[in-house]
């Protein structure tokens, strides 16, 4: 197994996020995670990324444990974590936005390939290049977000709510790339959305996370779409 | 009137002085939130060490050599008691708020004060000028400038501090590790996604505030006393210059910096008594927190709550 989650539970003090959670991914697939607002989504990719600690549970990757790594050696392993609500540098330009999304990757050759290729799949942060990260539009902040962390080359892709906020046109063009990006560059995409039937479509599994707790388990995430109780929680049916 | 070139050559130098501490303010603030109260004490340590190299130096050592190597150890020692400082005294409590770190800061100022009166029984130290062609008589020589004599070692003072501040500058806008500095200073949380390791960024800032604190010292202390409370007046107006000049800025804190050493010599140029002379660099902050609270070239920043 690619990434497995074994009984994971994380705690903000009192509050418990995330409850006895286990999941895992296989490579090359992409896997949605799906949950009402609180559910402990992000919570979950935190906890993988390593910025908020595991209170129980192991992290796996790869077969090597990574509960106890630093942060900075998740995303040497292999892991990058688009955040919630994008976190863009906003007074660094787009480029050293990027840049800094490579900042684990010695090699400045490899740093060039991979920027060259990030423009191939968003030609507009090539032209806004020498922009402060700031000045950009919503849907451009969320192109700089996914393409900063593919900078780093992962093998796996945490992304928390890329549609959060997008038109619907936007949202098709960065799941289209998600799917590029997947089948190209063969990096495996672990998706938390809120946009269900969004990520159910694209996704090739999917887990459904109530109070902490997973509550549903697919391994066909399109067929998801017709089950009842997914129409009348996520897709306003 | 006609001695206007000396004040304005006088300020110029202390005010690369000033500016030279006042990096060390605006970085760590940068980075970290902390006003770091015990910068004037990695000053005064600097000075020390100083002071130190030269008392083991063999007597006969050309001050041409003496000088510069007095320089670097006062830049080490300044290193070597800001990195300490902030593993000891300032990680610990990082996640503990601002007040907690402010008063520790405080602290760590008062002990290194006092630590400096403990080991050197508070006699204030000076290189000996008694020699024709010392250390001491070296920097105590002056030349002859608008009206008044100016130390030729003050004229060290200004392309020092523009050096250091031009490598200070690459570094911070052009390196990987600048890059990481300013991510970490905007977001942490995200800096760390990146693959930053936040402790070797906060650490190797001290390490830059601490080198050039050390410096500062070394400079002030070839030509005048080296006591435990030598740090505190810089310091404050060091401190003052990066807010005047916009703390976090670091064309700020330099310009900051120059403003009061400026200013300061202006109020004796003007034949005010000397004893207000300190209290110039106070009445330029507050004339410029009302007309511009984020100082001069500060930025209006959204302080996140
Ligand atoms: N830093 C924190 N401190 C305290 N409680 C937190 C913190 N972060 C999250 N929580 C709580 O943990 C629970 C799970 O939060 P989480 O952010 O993981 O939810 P989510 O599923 O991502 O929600 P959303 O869809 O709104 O982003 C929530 O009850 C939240 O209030
Ligand atoms: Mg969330």
């Amino acid at each position: 197994m690619f990434l497995e989650v074994k009984e994971l539970s994380v705690s903000y003090g009192a509050v418990d996020a995330l409850e006895n959670v286990s999941l895992h991914i296989n490579e090359g697939e992409i896997v949605a995670l799906l949950g009402a607002n609180g559910a402990g989504k992000s919570s979950m990719l935190d906890a993988i990324s390593r910025i908020v600690p595991a209170k129980s549970g192991r992290i796996i990757f790869n077969g090597a444990d990574i509960t106890k790594e630093k942060p900075e050696n998740v995303v040497r392993k292999g892991i990058a974590h688009c955040p919630e609500g994008r976190k863009i540098f906003f007074d660094l330009t787009v480029l050293e936005n990027l840049q800094l999304g490579a900042y684990t990757v010695k090699d400045p050759d490899a740093v060039l390939v991979n920027l060259e290729k990030i423009f191939t799949y968003f030609p507009v942060l090539k032209d806004r290049r020498k922009q402060k990260g700031g000045t950009l539009s919503g849907g451009e902040q969320q192109m700089l977000a996914v393409g900063r962390s593919l900078m780093s080359s992962p093998k796996l892709l945490l992304l928390d709510e890329p549609s959060l906020g997008l038109a619907p046109k936007l949202i098709d063009q960065i799941f289209e790339i998600i799917r590029k990006i997947n089948f190209l560059e063969k990096v495996t995409v672990f998706l938390i959305e809120q946009n269900a039937n969004e990520a159910l479509l694209h996704a090739d599994r999917a887990y459904v996370l109530e109070n902490g707790r997973i509550s549903i388990i697919s391994d066909n995430a399109e067929e998801l779409l017709k089950n009842p109780h997914i129409i009348r929680a996520y897709l306003g049916g | 009137m006609d001695n206007f070139i000396f004040f304005l050559t006088s300020g110029l130098c202390i005010g690369a002085v000033y500016a030279l501490i006042a990096l060390g303010y605006t970085l760590v603030y940068g980075i970290i939130k902390l006003i770091n109260f015990a910068h004037g004490e990695f000053y005064m340590v600097g000075a020390y060490a100083g002071f130190g190299i030269y008392l083991v130096l063999p007597s006969g050592t050309p001050a041409i050599f003496a000088i510069p190597l007095i320089i670097i150890s006062s830049g080490i020692a300044g290193i070597i008691i800001a990195v300490l400082t902030e593993q000891i005294a300032y990680k610990p409590i990082r996640k503990s708020g601002r007040l907690a770190a402010l008063l520790t800061a405080i602290g760590v100022s008062f002990l290194l004060q006092n630590l400096a009166s403990f080991i050197n029984k508070a006699n204030p130290l000076q290189y000996s000028s008694d020699k024709v062609g010392s250390i001491g008589e070296i920097c105590q020589r002056s030349v002859s400038i608008g009206g008044g004599g100016i130390k030729i070692i003050q004229f060290v003072y200004i392309p020092v501090t523009l050096a250091l501040t031009l490598i200070l500058w690459y570094i911070v806008m052009k390196t990987n590790f600048g890059r990481a500095m300013r991510a970490v200073s905007q977001d942490p949380d995200a800096a760390a996604l990146m693959g930053i390791n936040i402790d070797s960024v906060i650490r190797k800032t001290f390490l830059l505030g601490g080198l050039m604190a050390g410096i500062a010292g070394a400079l002030i202390g070839f030509h005048s006393v080296i006591e435990p409370m030598m740090g505190f007046m810089p310091g404050l107006k060091a401190f003052i210059a990066a807010v005047v000049g916009g703390i976090g800025s670091i064309p700020g804190a330099v310009l900051g910096g120059l403003i009061i050493g400026i200013v300061e010599n202006m109020v004796l140029f003007c034949n005010v008594p000397s004893g207000y002379k300190d209290v110039a660099a106070f009445v330029v902050l507050i004339l410029v927190l009302l007309v511009r609270p984020q100082g001069i070239l500060g930025r209006n920043t959204r302080e996140k709550v």
